[in-house]
């Protein structure tokens, strides 16, 4: 335990020390809702604002990016020569990259509630009052499955560069069909159909169906389905993670 | 440059992969702009809650109007499924909806029986404008992910070799950007003509109409992708913030639908945008505009492209020749 704390610890400020990292997790979440929030602000009403809207399905968006930051967490040049350091010293193989899905999750978790309560502090985007707990769990969970895909499409793809550009085209695909950047449902059966494909129109259904009609039948599912893939990812990673992808 | 144009390819189909998924983005784009084009309709869709789920007077023909028995959840009008929900018990309506007052207002006029000019409020982008505004997002990224191939050569330090070889930087920065302008052109049309004829559908633009546009957006992307890789040093830096940059202003400018009652600073921010100048112009072209009245946009759009390009040779050459 102590030595994947070491691990952990030092991935956890690898991260954390990194000022674009810092940027895509604060910064980019409040800017892409606050920039659209406020240009849309004016086709919506009083009652339900567009920072209602943007402020969940954006956070959403950001949330599933996550991906790409523990992706770079783990396949980083500088951090490749790390990891081939680790793998010379006794310790078992799944530390390393258990910890960089650990240490991304706890980075960008800490980051995203910081975007949040700036949110509900400036445009009070509605989190669900009570229930607010729920969609910030529900959230976590999401993240923590983010964190797993990016680091499982490594030790599949075995470069990070790759899963980078991979993955932000995937994210940005399922977040246009989930409708994250504009409402499709309005656009008839056959889309809504196809919308619920993405497993973001899932997640955007569940949590929209908390706050605004005090419903949770989707959020045990939700929640089950996202812990039980992110299981399936580490044991996805542990059989794909071959070390001599670092000589 | 030939021999950069061959390498270039060689490099690209190494990685096969990246190439389907490419592809395979844009067919999606474009199926869904056709898609979505030919299923909006009219000025919304309506849930119209009755007492025994029937409605016997006359109904406003630009609406999608369902009626039912049972109010929907709240969270419908959220998600954008229903744009109001109007209930009628016994004649007196009443109105529920997250829209503007506008929108509000028309309908409280509508359901009580007078008229209103059913055209408020509806969008008149033509279909070759949608599917443009679809594609540029993806062409845009796609140019970003292209031109990895100039920044490994920088990550790897092999551009010190070109930088000393008989080649000229410009001539190879020239081949690159060839190389990423042909990827992003060709399957692009290629696919955009093969989905029109699988899907039978119209596209709005002529042939030699979209071979202008989207080479235009194509060249675009690649002087701003060759931008932003002379000025990153890393790859993945250039990566992301190409992106992020893309994808946030991308949809600033409203490629995928336009933004109305902005306020009047950010809408002065954002017609400094290229992609918005570059959406003027296909809109002002697919209405039918005075070609002097759109080709202001297309000079800005050109210049700014120009100027990327021209900074990215500068500041490589700057970098790696004369030091």
């Amino acid at each position: 335990m102590y030595q994947f704390n070491r691990i952990f610890k030092m991935d956890l400020i690898n991260l954390a020390t990194n000022p674009m990292w810092i940027f895509y997790s604060t910064g980019f979440p409040l800017l892409l809702i606050l920039i659209i929030g406020f240009l849309t602000s004016g086709s919506y009403g009083k009652e339900v604002t567009s920072y209602d809207y943007y402020g969940i399905t954006m956070m959403i968006f950001t949330v599933l990016y996550s991906a790409t930051i523990s992706a770079n967490s783990f396949m980083e040049e500088r951090i490749k020569s790390g990891n081939m350091r680790i793998i010379h010293s006794p310790v078992p193989p799944f530390f390393i990259y258990f910890s960089k899905i650990l240490a991304s999750f706890v980075f960008t978790t800490i980051c995203y509630t910081f975007a949040g309560i700036v949110l509900m502090l400036t445009v009070h985007v509605n989190f669900g009052g009570s229930n607010g707990v729920f969609v910030w769990g529900l959230l976590v969970l999401l993240n923590f499955f983010s964190c797993t895909l990016g680091v499982l499409m490594c030790c599949a793809l075995k470069s990070e560069s790759t899963t980078n550009q991979l993955l932000s085209m995937l994210i940005t695909l399922l977040a246009v069909l989930g409708g994250l950047f504009f409402p499709l449902d309005g656009l008839g059966k056959a889309i809504e159909m196809i919308s619920y494909l993405s497993p973001v129109k899932w997640i955007s259904t569940a949590i929209f169906q908390l706050i605004y009609d005090q419903k949770d039948v989707l959020l045990a599912p939700t929640a089950f389905i996202i812990t039980g893939l992110s299981v399936l990812m580490i044991l996805l990673s542990t059989r794909l993670f071959k070390r001599e992808d670092y000589l | 440059m030939i021999s950069i144009l061959k390498n270039d390819l060689n490099r690209l189909l190494c990685k096969k992969f990246r190439i389907v998924l490419t592809l395979t983005l844009t067919t999606l784009a474009i199926m869904a702009a056709i898609f979505i084009n030919t299923h909006v309709q009219g000025m919304g869709n309506i849930a119209l809650v009755t007492e025994n789920g029937k409605y016997d007077k006359a109904l406003p023909s630009s609406f999608n109007i369902t009626i039912t028995d049972e109010s929907p959840a709240f969270s419908e009008l959220v998600s954008g499924k229903y744009d109001a929900i109007i209930t009628d018990t016994n004649g007196t309506v009443s109105i529920e909806t997250i829209k503007n007052d506008d929108y509000r207002t028309s309908l409280q006029a509508l359901f009580s029986g007078q008229t209103i000019s059913e055209n408020a409020g509806s969008n008149n982008r033509g279909i070759g404008t949608r599917i443009i505004g679809y594609l540029m997002m993806f062409m845009l990224l796609e140019g970003v992910v292209l031109m990895y191939m100039f920044a490994d050569d920088k990550e790897k330090k092999q551009i010190t070799r070109v930088a000393v070889s008989p080649l000229s930087m410009t001539k190879y920065l020239f081949s690159h950007s060839i190389f990423t302008f042909l990827f992003i052109f060709i399957p692009t049309l290629m696919i955009l003509y093969i989905v029109k004829f699988v899907m039978a559908a119209d596209i709005g633009f002529s042939l030699p109409e979209y071979i202008l546009l989207l080479g235009i957006i194509s060249a675009f992307a690649t002087a701003f992708s060759l931008f932003l890789n002379a000025l990153a040093s890393k790859s993945e830096t250039a990566n992301m913030m190409g992106s992020a940059i893309v994808i946030l202003t991308t949809m600033l400018s409203g490629s995928f639908y336009s933004f109305e009652k902005g306020n009047a600073l950010l809408e002065n921010i954002i017609s400094v945008l290229p992609q918005k100048a570059y959406l003027t112009f296909v809109g002002g072209l697919e209405s039918g505009l005075a070609i002097q009245d759109i080709l202001p946009s297309l000079f800005y759009l050109t210049s700014l492209g120009l100027i990327f390009f021209i900074v990215a040779i500068v500041k490589t050459k700057k970098d790696y020749v004369n030091h």
